[in-house]
């Protein structure tokens, strides 16, 4: 068993080093394992098949693409300049004005969009230059961007809350709301840290807006603020399912900015259909193929040997033991690999321990969830590094050097989160207790 | 093809309609979207990639490491082609409501990883005879952009 640990283990690392495409190390390995190994003597590779076509089929998946799809409609549109507006004359005149307002926009675009990455694009783009113009070092700049873009996936919806509660059988709504408490914390932490960082960088903060500019801006930003109002509110008065509000934000998205704006036009509805579809395939492949892979692995037990060989825990761990090792997994797994395929495979293996100590499943799928955000902005190899290096076209190492004193503020952050779970659970007990 | 798919989906689920027939058509289509945008993605060159080490070698060597890479990834994709195809000759159960017959619309796996596995073959062929490095058969690796962009300037 330990043979076939290290063979998935090698066989991983060693594509995924070459540059390999995310689904092909966990496909090999899979298939090495259902075709190497003894405990699947009696198992055909065609099982990977039907658990990739299984993976992929269950409703509250539908979700999914149907928030990629507002998502794509409003940043396309107006919907996000103008979020990005309000924010900017609000809160642009205070001392460390501008990377405030980044990381409060990285917030709002994640009441829109689900995704890090996503994040990373919409409120990166207009903004690094913006910043940089006012005298910003472009390293802490583009460190600011992709480590404010982990709040995005706490902030409802989110992508890997649908994952993990699909994955786990926890409610997506009460995960929804969840999120919200530590999405605000580090939000809260990071505009602290912006604040005291510009002070000593000396940078001069923005003229301040008129008042006149000031009310336009607000005017202009309250429709595609009811986008969260939507979703959070429709959650939690039970109004609708996470896979309903989906379906309503995109019909929202799609009347605001085609009926009401007029800043898109049905001709380009292709356009973004392809664009979505795109990054749909992109994200229910690595499903699939996740769920392949993660059945070999709990196939072959291999669940137990990390559980208790490695984090040494058991059915009588206490509650914050188990957490803390399901947070230090789910981190250190996103150093490396896509949230969403860490999301899959670290769940069942960790999802009896943390029943056993009584954890709720809801505290476990928000550490999860920031930890996998926390990580994809970490190096090695957190994505959100290499969606920032294809769109700001700047080298590896200038993106992750101003990462240190963020990373501090998000594992703090995590750390609140674990010890006082309140943080997280207080907003889902008021809606759901 | 994933256009169509997705408006569906939006439509089916915006009408709330929610009868168990279209949340069964609901999941054909996200299969359909998965394996048809397989083979999309890969002609697009759009896959997650962990390109750090990968970026730090010169162009040759990189330029033979993508043939590598995509012959390999082309081989692995049609051995699960075959399986997808075995899988789907196996299943000759009927949807529930529906009452299509699932084994024909899981021919779609097959499919879409084989024509997955086709547009990788040529992103490794282009390779061999480049002297760039191509990540699919039109696209250049992000960093040959980056250099040929700083060219024009």
């Amino acid at each position: 068993m330990i043979g076939l640990a290290l063979t998935i283990g090698l066989v991983m690392l060693v594509l995924l080093l070459l540059g390999y495409p995310m689904k092909v190390p966990l496909l090999a390995s899979s298939l090495a394992a259902v075709l190497f190994f003894e405990p699947f003597r009696y198992a055909s590779p065609e099982v990977l098949v039907q658990q990739w076509i299984t993976g992929i089929q269950p409703a509250a998946l539908i979700a999914v693409p149907m928030f990629l799809l507002a998502a794509e409609i409003m940043s396309r549109g107006q919907a996000a300049d103008r979020l990005l507006d309000v924010v900017t004359s609000l809160v642009g005149h205070r001392r460390g004005g501008l990377p405030i307002t980044t990381a409060v926009s990285c917030t709002l675009f994640g009441a829109i969009s689900g995704s890090t990455q996503a994040t990373v694009v919409a409120v990166g783009g207009p903004l690094r230059p913006r910043l940089v113009k006012a005298g910003y070092p472009d390293s802490f700049v583009m460190a600011l961007i992709v480590n404010a873009s982990d709040i995005a996936l706490l902030i409802p919806p989110s992508i890997g809350m649908i994952v993990y509660g699909v994955v786990s059988g926890t409610s997506i709504g009460e995960l929804f709301l969840a999120g919200i408490g530590p999405g605000l914390l580090i939000l809260f932490l990071f505009c602290v840290y912006c604040r005291i960082a510009s002070g000593r960088m000396g940078v001069a903060p923005l003229p301040r807006a008129t008042k006149e500019e000031r009310r336009r801006s607000v005017a202009r930003a309250v429709l595609p603020a009811g986008f969260p109002v939507i979703v959070i509110g429709g959650i939690y008065s039970g109004t609708f399912s996470p896979t309903e509000a989906a379906a309503v934000s995109v019909l929202y998205a799609a009347l605001l900015e085609f009926v009401v704006f007029r800043e898109l036009r049905l001709s380009q509805l292709p356009e973004i259909a392809r664009a979505t579809g795109l990054v749909t395939a992109v994200v229910f492949v690595l499903v699939g193929a996740g769920q392949a892979f993660s059945w070999v692995v709990s196939y072959a037990d291999l669940p137990t040997l990390l559980v208790e060989g490695v984090f040494g825990l058991n059915e009588s761990s206490g509650q914050l033991r188990v957490l803390l090792s399901i947070a230090m997994a789910t981190f250190v797994g996103c150093m490396f690999v896509d949230p969403i395929v860490v999301i899959l495979i670290l769940t069942p293996i960790f999802a009896p321990v943390a029943a056993a100590a009584g954890v709720d499943p809801v505290l476990v799928g928000t550490v999860v969830t920031m930890q996998v955000a926390i990580g994809s902005a970490t190096p090695p190899f957190g994505c959100d590094i290499f969606t920032a290096i294809a769109i700001f076209r700047r080298p590896y190492l200038e993106i992750i050097r101003g990462t240190p004193p963020f990373l501090l503020i998000l594992l703090v952050s995590s750390l609140l989160v674990i010890l006082f779970p309140p943080i997280a659970l207080a907003l889902r007990d008021l809606a759901f207790g | 093809m994933a256009v169509a798919t997705i408006a569906n989906v939006v439509v089916r689920n915006v009408t709330g309609d929610t009868l168990a027939a279209t949340e069964e058509l609901n999941q054909f289509l996200i299969v359909l979207v998965c394996f048809v945008g397989l083979s999309y993605a890969a002609g697009e060159g759009r896959h997650i990639r962990m390109s750090a080490l990968s970026d730090a070698l010169p162009v040759r060597v990189r330029r033979w490491l993508m043939v590598f890479v995509c012959a390999t990834t082309a081989a692995l994709l049609l051995t699960f082609a075959w399986y997808a195809a075995g899988y789907a000759l196996d299943v000759d159960r009927r949807s529930p409501v529906l009452d299509l017959p699932l084994g024909r619309i899981y021919w779609i796996a097959p499919l879409g990883l084989f024509l997955s596995a086709v547009q990788y073959a040529f992103a490794a062929a282009r390779n061999v005879g480049s002297r760039q490095a191509w990540i699919a058969f039109d696209r250049l690796d992000a960093h040959e952009e980056l250099a040929e962009e700083a060219s024009r300037d």
